[in-house]
């Protein structure tokens, strides 16, 4: 599964990454802003499976973004996970209106993340 | 009363040294009936008569006969007592008293022929002649009318007399030309004199009367005097006669007599006590201005509006908030003012408050400032009826909270903006140390894992209280919305049991549930309720005394339904009893058990409870066994 994770905080992605690995996914790319998100959707052979995006990012927001994405060829089937440490019912409610599948507050518990994706991945099979 | 005359011998009265008395009498009768006197006697429509020596009737005229109803000539002869039953010779020698040779009797009873009494007032003269001895003339007056009308008249003045008597009114009179005053008993009473007292009336009224209201006590008697008015009232003051207190006395004074060159010459006063009646009106009138200035000076702004939200009275209070003068806001009303979207709920309280269904009612809402800006008010409103019972005047206070809401919002801002801040190196500290853990390619030393386990159970527990902080806030700022619906409460708590057994089985200890029905229902936020139940059950398993059973039970109570969490364990030190649900308070490190936690989920859960409508408190009794209990309402508590 080509998975992708999104977020401005460097450690975040690092142990999102690390975390994602270490569940059983291997094919994790990690973008520290919007723009480079979508640089690395541009360059990506395919487009990817799942994404994890952060809320509150500088320049252009998770939700915003996810709105971007819904919008890209390939990415209508795309499971996007939001993430944030803000536990504020607005933000869900825009996350979903903004075709968000899910949603993930931080910090997150490792075993929560490992059996988000595998339902991912046993609903993409 | 009689007067005092003397008399001429009448002629006729026998002389010394006179032969032939027959002769003479003869003489005397016919020379006296040929007399003018004696026909003036006759015609005279004056009742006359003569009573002789005997007591009879000696003579009497035609208006006499008619008198007592007898025909012509059957009176005289007569005992005199046949129609002056009073009038025996003994009486009427008794009226006249030597020297006087006559009397006015005022009033004594005749009888006529048929037997009616009548009032009968009489001149009597007596003498005495040789012929016929002691004579009494009578002169009679039918006085039966007049003595009833006067009758009449004196009942009509006592009645009167005793109005004014019991109005308490006392009346006067002042006669100009004789410069005398006359006044009744009442007034001397007013004054408190004695009724025999023997007073300066003006002079002691005068100094009686306060200094300050002198002209305006006197003002009105010279009005009518000079003739500007005909009726003029004024109220004073006099000083009780023990000088101690002061009365408020009111005058009507009015013309009561002009002479032929229309002066006024007579005066007439009615002067009454209104001490009470002043009292009364003081207070009100206190009453009435300690309103008025509180109105006025208020801090709070406040409006009295018609039923129909026209504005009636503004104080400067409220001109401020609005940013209009009393003017402008004077023109506009509140329907004006209020935000479109908060006019609705406004409408729906007023209705219920015109209809009586409730006194008084609260409400936050949107109004437009003069300028176009946005202000929220607290708003209470109240209403007035008037004598039927019908709305009449509706009491509006505001009081600004725009500043207020501006502040929480800030403040919920900044604490959510923290958390967030808080959240972010936590999320990595967690994940780095959830990854070290499961690495089981680098094997840690004994030493190496017990501290990677001291970090993660420190990070799990700042992670907590960053929540429950914001819980906290959210809960206090009352920002937390909660939805609340009727359910079912036993499947919550048998969910929340559920979500809790992990605790139990960390400290060895059972949860047994005691529902005796399940179909009891409550009004409750699903969430919310199950964040107090994880508290109570959390705690209980804590505290509780391994081996030992947590007891949970529900019970209906009338209008709510009572959830209680009890378990076996240390009683909960009196001394902290009152902080128990206060916001970090815990137990004092005298208890051996080591305790995790926040210190923040029982205040929590005290503000989920009371917030939805319930009330929670806790029994723990010597003997170690501690319940927490909650109530959740059955009906909707908003």
């Amino acid at each position: 599964m080509r998975i992708l994770a999104v977020d401005d905080e460097p450690f975040a992605l690092e142990v999102l990454s690390m975390l994602v690995i270490n569940s059983g996914y291997p094919d994790i790319v990690a973008a520290p802003s919007a723009g480079a998100a979508l640089e690395r959707i541009t360059e990506a052979p395919e487009p990817f499976q799942c994404i994890f995006l952060d809320i509150m990012m500088p320049v252009m927001e998770g939700i915003e973004f996810c709105d971007l994405v819904r919008r890209l060829p390939g990415y209508d089937t795309c499971q996007i996970i939001m993430l944030t440490a803000m536990n504020d019912r607005k933000y869900m409610d825009q996350a979903y209106e903004a075709g968000a599948n899910d949603y993930v507050i931080k910090p997150f518990d490792a075993n929560d993340i490992e059996s988000r994706l595998n339902a991912v991945a046993k609903a993409l099979s | 009363m009689s007067s005092t005359r003397t008399h001429p011998p009448l002629r006729g009265t026998a002389r010394a040294g006179q032969t032939d008395a027959s002769v003479n009498r003869a003489e005397t009768g016919r020379a006296m009936e040929k007399s003018p006197i004696i026909d003036a006697f006759k015609r005279m429509q004056v009742p006359l008569m003569i009573v002789g020596a005997d007591g009879r009737i000696l003579e009497c005229n035609q208006a006499t006969e008619h008198l007592f109803a007898y025909p012509h000539g059957q009176l005289v002869g007569r005992a005199t007592r046949e129609i002056l039953p009073d009038a025996s010779l003994e009486w009427l020698q008794a009226q006249i008293v030597p020297p006087a040779i006559d009397t006015v009797i005022k009033g004594m009873t005749g009888r006529t022929r048929d037997g009616d009494t009548m009032l009968l007032a009489a001149n009597v003269t007596a003498w005495t002649d040789s012929e016929r001895g002691l004579q009494h003339a009578l002169v009679l007056r039918d006085i039966t009318l007049d003595a009833s009308a006067e009758k009449l008249a004196r009942n009509q003045m006592k009645r009167t007399n005793d109005a004014i008597i019991g109005a308490g009114i006392a009346v006067f009179e002042y006669n100009r030309v004789t410069d005398t005053i006359i006044v009744c008993d009442q007034w001397r009473a007013i004054l408190e004199l004695e009724q025999s007292e023997p007073v300066d009336m003006r002079n002691e009224w005068r100094g009686r009367v306060h200094p300050d209201d002198l002209e305006t006590a006197l003002a009105p008697m010279y009005r009518c005097l000079a003739g500007e008015a005909g009726r003029v009232s004024c109220d004073y003051r006099l000083l009780s006669r023990d000088g101690l207190r002061w009365r408020w006395i009111r005058s009507d004074i009015s013309i009561a007599e002009r002479d032929a060159s229309g002066t006024v010459i007579r005066i007439n006063g009615a002067m009454s006590d209104i001490t009470d009646r002043k009292s009364v009106e003081t207070a009100l009138r206190r009453s009435v201005e300690r309103f008025r200035s509180t109105f006025e000076g208020a801090a709070i702004g406040m409006a009295i509006v018609t039923p129909d939200g026209r504005f009636l009275e503004v104080n400067p209070a409220i001109c401020a908030a609005f940013g209009y003068s009393e003017e402008d806001l004077l023109k506009t009303d509140f329907q004006t003012l209020t935000h479109p979207e908060d006019l609705a709920s406004d409408l729906a309280q007023f209705e219920r408050l015109k209809a009586g269904e409730i006194s008084c009612y609260q409400l936050e809402k949107r109004y437009f400032r003069s300028n176009g800006a946005i202000m929220w008010g607290l708003l209470a409103v109240t209403m007035i009826r008037d004598d039927e019972n019908r709305p009449d005047q509706v009491i509006k206070q505001i009081i600004d909270v725009t500043e207020r809401r501006r502040l929480s919002e800030l403040k919920s801002e900044f604490v959510s903006t923290v958390s967030h801040e808080l959240r972010t190196p936590l999320t990595s500290i967690l994940g780095s140390l959830t990854l070290l853990s499961s690495m089981d390619a680098e094997p840690f030393s004994d030493e190496a894992q017990r501290l990677l386990y001291i970090a993660e159970q420190n990070g799990e527990r700042l992670h907590a209280l960053i929540n429950d902080v914001l819980d906290f806030e959210k809960f206090s700022a009352q920002q937390m919305r909660v939805h609340l619906f009727s359910q079912p409460i036993v499947p919550l708590i048998d969910e929340a049991v559920m979500a809790s057994l992990s605790y139990a089985d960390k400290f060895g200890v059972r949860f047994v549930v005691h529902t005796p029905d399940r179909a009891l229902r409550a009004y409750a936020d699903p969430k919310r309720f199950q964040q107090v139940m994880a508290n109570l059950l959390s705690n209980a398993a804590k505290f509780a005394t391994e081996g030992s059973v947590i007891e949970i039970v529900t019970e209906d109570i009338g209008s709510a339904i009572r959830v209680s969490v009890t378990n076996d364990g240390q009683t909960i030190p009196k001394a902290f009893h009152d902080d128990l649900f206060k916001p970090f308070a815990q137990a004092a490190p005298s208890s051996t058990r080591r305790r995790s936690g926040t210190g923040l989920g029982l205040s929590i859960t005290k503000q989920i409870v009371e917030q939805t409508g319930g009330e929670i408190g806790f029994d723990s009794p010597e003997g170690g066994q501690t319940t927490f209990w909650f109530t959740a309402p059955k009906n909707n508590p908003h």
